[in-house]
C-alpha cells in the first residue's frame, strides 16, 4: 500500500469530467463536483497525468471525458473542504476532497470557478 | 389715532352694501355668460358655486380579460420552455461511473419551475443570463449570472427539503441562506435586482 503523503498548497489536482455535463451549457456546471463514496474523487499530479485521469473512466471510453485541474490551495480555501491524499491499490494519486457539496451551493460555484480545463471535452 | 375694530355685524353690514361684482368672464365653466341663467349669475366671491365642469375625465378601469391572461400564460409557457430544457434535463444520465447517480425527476423539475416562475417578469428588467443544470442527487441548480453578480440556487430532490442558495459579486459582497421553494424569496429578490 502507498504511504499518505501531504499535499502542498501549489500543487494541482485532476478531475475528470463525463460529456454528459457538458450537454447544457459551455460553462463546466456546478453539478459536476460531487461526491462519491463520500468524498469527490480526484487524482494528485505528482503521481498522474491529466491523461492518465482520463483513461480512469471504466464505463466510457476516454475521449467521452475532459479533465478540469484545481488548485489544491484554491480549494483548501473554500469552506469546509479538506484535501486528502488517499492512494488506492492501483492509483497511488488517488486524492478525495472532502466536505459538503451537495447541501451548499457556495462550495459548487466556488470549485467551478477555480476549475481550468486540461483536456477540454469535444 | 384710534383705531377701533368694528363689530361683527358693523363688518357685515358694510361687505353687503358693497355692489356684488359678476366676473366678466366665466373662467370656471366656459359657458356663454348669456346661455348662463339668473340664478347662477353669483358673485365672483362664491365661483366655486357655479363651477361646472366641462372635462369629463374617462376613468378606465385595469382588466385583466381572459385574452390577456391567456396571452401572459403562454408567454409564461414559452419562457420558462426556453429557459428549462426538460427533455435534456429528465433524459440526463450523468457520469456513467458513478453507482450512486440519482436522475432528476419530474417532480422536481416541477418544482423548480413552479420556484422559477414568480422571478420570469421581475427580471425582464434586469440582465442576467439565466441556467438551468442538474445539481447533485437529482436535484436541479438554478443560476442567475452577470458581469456583476451571480447567485446559485439548488432545488433539492427531496420535497421536504428547503432549496439553499449563495451569492455574490465576485468580490466582497455575498448572501447566502435557504428558501421556501413555493415562495418568492424577498432578500433574493432584493439581491438580484440591485444590479
Amino acid at each position: 500500500m502507498w504511504p499518505v503523503e501531504q499535499i502542498p498548497n501549489e500543487h494541482f489536482l485532476f478531475f475528470r469530467l463525463h460529456r454528459n455535463y457538458m450537454q447544457f451549457d459551455d460553462e463546466i456546471p456546478q453539478g459536476a463536483f460531487r461526491d462519491q463514496d463520500g468524498g469527490m474523487s480526484t487524482d494528485w499530479e505528482k503521481y498522474s497525468t491529466a491523461e492518465e485521469t482520463q483513461r480512469r473512466a471504466i464505463k466510457s471510453p476516454p475521449e467521452e471525458n475532459g479533465v478540469l485541474r484545481l488548485n489544491v490551495g484554491g480549494v483548501r480555501e473554500i469552506k469546509p473542504l479538506l484535501v486528502e491524499h488517499t492512494p488506492e491499490p492501483g492509483n497511488r494519486a488517488h486524492t478525495n476532497v472532502f466536505g459538503d457539496k451537495k447541501k451548499d451551493p457556495e462550495v459548487r460555484l466556488k470549485l467551478q470557478r477555480l476549475a481550468e480545463w486540461v483536456i477540454k471535452i469535444q | 389715532m384710534e383705531f377701533p375694530i368694528p363689530a361683527i355685524e358693523e363688518f357685515e353690514r358694510d361687505f353687503d352694501a358693497e355692489e356684488p361684482a359678476i366676473s366678466s368672464e366665466d373662467r370656471w365653466s366656459l359657458h356663454n355668460l348669456n346661455t348662463i341663467p339668473e340664478r347662477t349669475k353669483k358673485p365672483v366671491v362664491e365661483p366655486i358655486l357655479r363651477w361646472k365642469s366641462t372635462t369629463s375625465y374617462n376613468y378606465k378601469s385595469v382588466i385583466f380579460n381572459e385574452i390577456k391572461t391567456e396571452r401572459f400564460k403562454r408567454l409564461k409557457i414559452f419562457a420558462l420552455k426556453s429557459i428549462f430544457n426538460e427533455e435534456k434535463l429528465l433524459g440526463f444520465k450523468g457520469d456513467p461511473d458513478d453507482n450512486n447517480f440519482v436522475p432528476i425527476s419530474k417532480e422536481t423539475l416541477d418544482r423548480a419551475k413552479h420556484f422559477f416562475s414568480p422571478y420570469l417578469a421581475v427580471f425582464s428588467t434586469v440582465a442576467y443570463a439565466i441556467k438551468i443544470m442538474p445539481g447533485p442527487d437529482g436535484s436541479v441548480d438554478i443560476k442567475w449570472k452577470n458581469a456583476k453578480k451571480e447567485l446559485l440556487l439548488n432545488i433539492p430532490a427531496d420535497k421536504n427539503e428547503h432549496a439553499m442558495f449563495y451569492g455574490d459579486d465576485y468580490g466582497k459582497l455575498s448572501i447566502k441562506g435557504t428558501v421556501e421553494v413555493d415562495s418568492l424569496h424577498p432578500l433574493v429578490l432584493a439581491w438580484l435586482m440591485d444590479s
